[in-house]
């Protein structure tokens, strides 16, 4: 079955760059992106009232207006218990260096890993093929 | 009169040794006076006692003599006209039977004793002549002839034996010597008689004396001591028979000593009663000498205390804790309040309590004066005289102790003005640099990461042109790049804002009319009004003016009308009001929109929110500007917001 992935990000630019590497490392796999967490939140709640597909993979952004990276994680996390979705793969990519947002990141049982911007195209590769 | 007293007590307790000598003399004075005249008492009364007795004992000799002379009388009488005696025997028995202490009778015609009674023991005198006899008798008879009287002789050895006294009276027949009449008396019986032998012989004894016709020498016939001239003696004197009867005080210096013994005790209770005074006077003024330096130490604390009270470097008060009249002041206090000692007398403490602040004195007062505490401390603003506020370090301490009915507390005040406003100063300080080193932080930390996120595109787009096959695929990258440099410069210039508003210090200011200026952005920002369909009301009254910067104004209504088409609600009617309350000078800017979480969000929306991209819906920056600005003219921005109901903003003007 196909695999989905979904970017959480408001630059448009990076998700036009996103969509970009991942069709150039011709991995067959569905791409959805959302400018922020609200949005994203909104998008997956009714999909799963819809029994829609679920996106296997999340590439989460911090910093972002409405609902940020860390809010969506809270709201997304209550969603997983509630409906046992244990296997979404989450992973932080954000411009932030900051040592907080590192170690926020780190103590999160349910966020993978922490990339920050620009993410190679061997790091989405290795994510997609791990998962 | 008092005074006198006093200053007498005072005059004698200076000199208690002199006092002290005073008295021992006039002690002493008197008592030599009580022992000298217990003397003359003791002295007198011995001398009459013996004079008495003496009186008595001479009494009893002139009745003895009496005796004998009536006695030689009635012999005489038996002498008949022939010069012979009649009835001599009968007559002598007689008169020796009347136990009138007569030994023996005699006659003695020319001198020869002729007749005798009784005769059986005076035998041996018979027929001697006296006329004849030795010088001594012979005299004595001689001397009654002399007297024409009675006179005795002797004592004498009496031929008949003993020793004993002849009393001889001369009788005359027809002018003629006759011869004697004579009475013979021992000397013992003369003595038992005269009553010489019944005296108290411890205190007095009798000696009985004679001059010796011969010799004219005294001498003397009893067996007691002769040699009492030491003593005290009186004497009287019987001339029938030229005797001298003394009688003599046994004891030699019994008043001497009775009278040096109660001397030595008179003197020795001078001198104690002298201490005594001495002592006594002494104590007193030893005690006045303990006074004067316990007063002396007494003024001595109290001055020291005085200076301390008033050089304090703290206000120091007496009150009254009933009436809170103030009792005692010290200049400090009145220099904190701004008054004069007097004037302070004349206010109540409470009165200069600030009313804020009376509350909280007023309860703990009434613990105080319920004795549930001793005292209490509070940091409490205070009135001063030119109605300015202090603050002051209050410490009220009770002066009185458990259930004394007199209620009084010590007041201490401290100026702490200066030091709480400096104090205050520094908070705020301490704040603002607070504030600023974390605005910084945040702002740096949003210059990397919005730098960052550009960069990273750039290099993401750079690595695409590397790869690129195509020329479309080339222009497609540089027409990305093109967008990035486009945020990248957004980027700056709001930087570059946020920097200009930290920077501005010289502003120009003008009065501007507020309803014209919502007008011009509501123009400038038709286009939007126009694409959501929405109503703008602007109820702002036309001559509002406001002192303000003309851009700040521009940019701030703006941001904030902007925010509110931005944020309108997609499912119903939008609506913008735009109001002025001039009372509390302020512009609200209302819209019936999307709402803001305020529980989440409310710490941020003013905040440097971290991105500002060029985002449509990005609110990020604006916000920040436009409560910096509005700071900056003296300002302030507050918001109400609820959820799907509507976000009012409400900015005040200076």
């Amino acid at each position: 079955m196909k695999k989905t992935i979904c970017i959480i990000d408001d630059d448009p630019i990076y998700q036009f760059l996103m969509n970009k590497i991942l069709h150039l490392t011709k991995i067959d796999i569905d791409i959805i992106s959302y400018s922020n967490g609200k949005e994203a939140i909104d998008s997956i709640k009714s999909s799963l009232l819809d029994n829609k597909k679920m996106p296997n993979i999340i590439l989460l952004d911090i910093e972002m207006p409405y609902m940020d990276g860390w809010d969506f994680m809270n709201n997304i996390e209550l969603l997983m218990d509630e409906n046992s979705l244990s296997n979404i793969k989450i992973y932080i990519v954000s411009s932030s260096i900051s040592h907080d947002d590192v170690e926020k990141a780190k103590s999160n049982k349910n966020v993978l890993g922490y990339y920050s911007k620009p993410i190679k195209s061997e790091d989405i590769t290795e994510i997609i093929m791990r998962n | 009169m008092v005074n006198k007293k006093k200053q007498f007590s005072k005059w004698l307790y200076s000199y208690p040794k002199t006092f002290g000598f005073i008295f021992f003399v006039i002690m002493l004075s008197l008592i030599v006076f009580i022992v000298s005249l217990s003397y003359k008492v003791i002295k007198e009364s011995e001398k009459r006692e013996m004079s008495n007795i003496l009186n008595v004992v001479e009494q009893n000799f002139q009745q003895i003599l009496k005796t004998s002379y009536t006695a030689t009388l009635t012999l005489a009488m038996t002498i008949n006209d022939d010069g012979n005696p009649e009835n001599f025997n009968e007559i002598a028995s007689q008169l020796i039977d009347n136990k009138s202490g007569i030994d023996a009778v005699q006659l003695v015609p020319n001198g020869i004793i002729s007749n005798v009674f009784p005769l059986e023991e005076n035998k041996a005198a018979l027929n001697y002549n006296i006329l004849k006899s030795h010088y001594n008798i012979r005299k004595e008879a001689e001397k009654s002839i002399e007297r024409r009287t009675m006179y005795f002789a002797g004592p004498i050895k009496l031929i008949q034996g003993g020793i004993g006294v002849v009393g001889r009276l001369p009788v005359y027949k027809n002018n003629k010597f006759w011869g004697f009449s004579a009475v013979v008396i021992k000397l013992e019986t003369l003595m038992k008689s005269s009553g010489v032998e019944s005296i108290d012989k411890s205190k007095y004894y009798f000696q009985f004396s004679k001059k010796n016709p011969a010799t004219n020498k005294e001498e003397f016939f009893l067996p007691s001591k002769t040699n009492f001239s030491d003593y005290y003696y009186q004497t009287v004197t019987i001339s029938e028979g030229d005797w001298k009867l003394y009688l003599i005080s046994t004891k030699k210096n019994t008043i001497i000593g009775q009278i040096l013994m109660s001397f030595i005790l008179g003197f020795l209770l001078s001198i104690v009663s002298g201490f005594t005074v001495y002592y006594l006077l002494k104590r007193p003024a030893e005690l006045q000498k303990l006074l004067k330096k316990k007063s002396n130490r007494l003024v001595l604390s109290e001055k020291q205390y005085r200076a301390l009270f008033e050089q304090a470097p703290v206000g120091i008060a007496k009150i009254d804790s009933m009436s809170g009249k103030y009792l005692d002041i010290n200049t400090h206090y009145c220099s904190i309040l701004g008054y004069s000692a007097e004037e302070m007398k004349q206010i109540n403490f409470e009165s200069t309590i600030h009313v804020d602040d009376l509350d909280v004195f007023n309860s703990k007062m009434t613990q105080l004066l319920n004795d549930e505490i001793m005292e209490f401390s509070l940091e409490n603003r205070f009135y001063h005289k030119s109605g300015k506020i202090i603050i002051v370090n209050l410490l009220v301490a009770a002066l009185w102790k458990n259930n004394s009915k007199s209620k009084t507390h010590m007041t201490i005040i401290e100026d702490i003005t200066d030091k709480k406003r400096a104090e205050e100063n520094l908070k705020e300080s301490f704040n603002i640099v607070t504030e600023q080193n974390k605005r910084l932080l945040n702002f740096s930390y949003i210059v990397s990461h919005n730098l960052r996120s550009h960069t990273s595109n750039i290099q993401t787009i750079a690595d695409f042109l590397d790869q690129a096959e195509s020329k479309e695929e080339r222009d497609e990258m540089i027409d990305l790049l093109k967008k990035v440099s486009h945020s990248l410069n957004e980027t700056m210039y709001n930087l570059n804002e946020v920097v200009n508003i930290r920077t501005n210090v010289n502003l120009t200011i003008e009065s501007l009319n507020l309803h014209t200026y919502i007008e011009k952005t509501i123009n400038l920002l038709s286009d939007k009004v126009y694409e959501k369909n929405l109503k703008i009301c602007n109820t702002v009254s036309k001559d509002v003016m406001v002192n303000y910067n003309i851009s700040y104004l521009e940019s701030i209504l703006y941001n904030f009308i902007s925010n509110a088409i931005r944020y309108s609600h997609t499912q119903k009617k939008s609506e913008i009001n735009i109001s002025f309350d001039t009372e509390k000078r302020v512009l609200k800017i209302a819209d019936n929109g999307i709402g803001i979480d305020l529980k989440k969000n409310g710490d941020k929306l003013f905040g440097l929110y971290k991105t500002f991209n060029n985002s449509p819906e990005s609110k990020g920056v604006g916000l920040f500007i436009s409560k910096n600005q509005i700071d900056a003219m003296g300002g302030t921005v507050t918001v109400e917001s609820e959820l799907n109901v509507g976000t009012t903003f409400s900015i005040f003007f200076k």
